[in-house]
């Protein structure tokens, strides 16, 4: 079996598990969403699964993730409680940034995954730095940069990837190319049709990928993460996707056609993982919707959670905000 | 049981929310992820799907009607009304409504829909939301608007030729409230009808056209206003637009009232154009049943009603128009002329222009220019085109 090459039965279970569970839970929070029940914004990932939990799943614990104003799939996949993450969007106490985040802020430092930054792009110097501090003290850890086909011809893109590549910075830079930066499509704004292209630019190796497909995703990024990690340097990935939803709640999407979202449903990385499951490692049917179940059911609790939970207290509205002078040496 | 379908929280910047069109009706089967209604925001216009399986059981707010964020539109049953008793639940076990029931933390006592837009009520309009704002400005009803953008959706543009057509009466709740000034000058418009009355005599023998006073009007001012660009201008929102043509509003009276119909490129036709567009406008406006005038948002409009005799008077600036020029009907006046009394053809123009077009410096030359060209009119016999090129 090719796939069987690339991983066993119980690791694309696992990864089986994550999608799903990111997926189900954009969809639960939209239909809370459409009831009013969600306060502040969403910027959904339905559709991208398979880039935020096929690099992941390559990672270690200690490895470090940085992600966008989409984060919700790079945290679920690299191992951020759905608790957590329900109670940051209810604004509680309890929640991954104390309330003080909101969905745009997550972060889940005691997995790896770094606060994650709104601004388009500008996590990408920031993987670099913490990359080069690994280099410097000697780990083998790895820094992955998560952003979309809108960071390209951010200044921060070039500066951030050229330092990493002269450096040998242990990091990896994945670009979900979900071909809209919120309404602009990538052909408006950049001309080459293979954003990794931009790699031969800095001396790096580049690779364009289906990022429908969560095997593609997982293998490649495993690569990029080993090269990473022997210290030969950084790489840049691209992964080929799609959003189902606009860019945020309120955005219709009316700037695709029907048949566009139609042709990338098409390819669900959810159906085609299941499919391979089934057809290359003989699970049923049942088995699958029963992972569903236990997603949903923890979906479902983490926002019970959220609600319930307490609001955060005023007099610590300083905390964690600004370093404690005290502390800095 | 019921659960209520609301109006989520679309992230509009401000302004109102109005739901655009219902896509179901009281009774329908409607599934987890249907399309229920569209809202229109100030940023766009978005369908909200449905949240779970159901039947639409009662639409509390029709369509057209602005609404708070968190109102509740419609409720949804897990059975069909008809067949309450016998008809299960729909997937009662996994979609239910009831299962995503949770304290409601964001939104404390949903607000009712409120009917600030009645005039909107009957029946779904499509429309921009700055045409909306427009109308509502202008205050003219979009029932009433045929849309000139995809699937008749209503732009501004077909609000202004709606308000136009319609004339005066519905746009004079927005005059009163267009800062303007007025500044006239005399004009000696003898050698015009000296031309008037050969060209006649021409036409009588060769078949030609016979022309207007108006006509020598409408010229004058298209080469005034090619000159004066600060007036060739049109006011779109809060902001100005300077347009490249040069766009003349005629006036028209009416059985209904003034309407205005557009000569567009005004600035580009030759004399005998000026003559026969304006009279097959005039056609257009006043005999029913012919296709409608082309009109559209010029800089400026025309008024010479030279049936009513009246001496001299000032023309309301149309909505969106910078100013607008009325012209008082010919007489026979005593003037001094090198110091004899002399029997000329007077007119008096009267021009009035938007507070945020011009101070004044603009009006003025236009009229000086507009008097020069009247009074020496051979050159307007000449089209502006020619004397360009």
């Amino acid at each position: 079996l090719i796939t069987s090459r690339i991983v066993n039965r119980q690791q694309l279970l696992a990864i089986y598990r994550r999608m799903s569970l990111i997926r189900q839970y954009e969809d639960y929070l939209y239909k809370l969403f459409l009831q009013g029940k969600v306060p502040g914004t969403l910027h959904q990932c339905q559709g991208q699964e398979a880039v935020a939990v096929g690099v992941c799943e390559n990672l270690r614990l200690d490895d470090v993730i940085f992600s966008t104003h989409r984060p919700v799939g790079h945290m679920l996949a690299k191992g951020v409680s759905a608790n957590s993450i329900s109670a940051e969007i209810w604004g509680k106490a309890t929640g991954c940034a104390g309330g003080k985040g909101g969905q745009m802020h997550l972060v889940g430092a005691s997995v790896g995954a770094m606060p994650s930054n709104a601004i388009v792009g500008a996590n990408i110097p920031i993987a670099t730095g913490a990359a080069l501090g690994f280099l410097i003290s000697g780990s083998d850890r790895v820094a992955v940069s998560f952003f979309g086909d809108g960071a390209v011809n951010i200044g921060a893109f070039h500066e951030g990837i050229n330092l990493a590549a002269v450096r040998k910075a242990p990091v990896v830079f994945v670009c979900e190319n979900n071909l809209y930066a919120a309404s602009t499509h990538v052909s408006l704004t950049t001309l080459i049709e293979d954003l990794a292209e931009r790699a031969a630019a800095y001396g790096i190796p580049g690779e364009t990928v289906d990022g429908m497909d969560v095997l593609a995703v997982y293998e490649s990024a495993g690569i990029a993460i080993a090269r990473a990690r022997q210290g030969d340097g950084p790489t840049l990935l691209e992964y080929k996707t799609y959003r189902y939803p606009g860019h945020s709640r309120g955005d219709p999407g009316n700037y695709r056609s029907q048949e566009e979202v139609a042709h990338w449903k098409a390819r669900d990385p959810i159906d085609r993982c299941r499919a391979v499951l089934t057809a290359d490692f003989s699970c049923t049917t049942e088995e699958l919707d029963q992972v569903d179940d236990e997603c949903l059911t923890e979906i479902k609790q983490s926002v019970q959670f959220a609600v319930e939970s307490p609001d955060p207290n005023p007099n610590e509205i300083k905390t964690s905000v600004f370093k404690d002078r005290r502390s800095v040496k | 049981m019921s659960v209520p379908i609301i109006i989520p929280d679309l992230g509009a910047t401000g302004g109102d929310v109005v739901l655009a069109e219902w896509f179901v009706k009281e009774g329908d089967r409607v599934h987890e992820g249907q399309p229920l209604f569209a809202v229109e925001t100030d940023k766009a216009v978005s369908n909200v799907e449905a949240f779970c399986h159901g039947y639409l059981e009662h639409i509390l707010v029709a369509a057209g009607e602005t609404v708070d964020i968190g109102a509740t539109v419609a409720t949804l049953t897990e059975s069909s009304v008809a067949t309450e008793m016998q008809r299960p639940p729909i997937n009662a076990e996994s979609n239910g409504p009831s299962h995503l029931e949770l304290p409601d933390s964001s939104h404390s006592g949903a607000p009712t829909a409120n009917r600030l837009h009645e005039r909107l009520n009957s029946s779904t309009v499509f429309a921009s939301p700055r045409a909306r704002r427009v109308a509502a400005e202008i205050g003219v009803d979009l029932k009433y608007i045929t849309g000139s953008g995809a699937n008749g959706e209503i732009h501004e543009r077909d609000v202004h030729r709606s308000a136009e057509q319609l004339g005066t009466s519905l746009a004079g709740a927005r005059i009163a409230e267009v800062p303007q000034f007025c500044a006239s000058i005399e004009i000696d418009v003898s050698d015009v009808v000296d031309l008037q009355k050969r060209i006649a005599e021409t036409s009588d023998e060769r078949g030609t056209q016979a022309v207007s006073v108006s006509d020598f009007i409408l010229a004058a001012t298209a080469r005034a206003l090619r000159k004066v660009p600060a007036l060739n201008a049109r006011l779109l929102g809060d902001g100005v637009e300077y347009l490249e043509d040069v766009e003349i509003g005629l006036a028209i009276a009416t059985e209904q009232g003034i309407r205005i119909a557009s000569l567009h490129e005004a600035d580009r036709l030759t004399f005998s154009e000026v003559v026969s567009r304006s009279r097959h406008l005039i056609k257009q406006v006043t005999c029913p049943g012919l296709p409608e005038a082309a009109v559209s948002g010029g800089a400026i409009t025309v008024f010479n009603p030279e049936i009513f005799a009246l001496d001299q008077f000032t023309a309301v600036i149309q909505p969106s128009y910078a100013a607008a020029l009325a012209c008082g009907a010919v007489k026979a006046r005593v003037v001094p002329r090198d110091g004899q009394l002399v029997i000329r053809a007077i007119m008096h123009a009267t021009l009035s222009v938007h507070r945020q077009v011009d101070d004044g410096v603009a009006a003025a030359t236009f009229l000086k220019l507009l008097k020069e060209q009247l009074e020496s009119p051979y050159g307007l016999l000449m089209g502006l085109r020619s004397v360009l090129s």
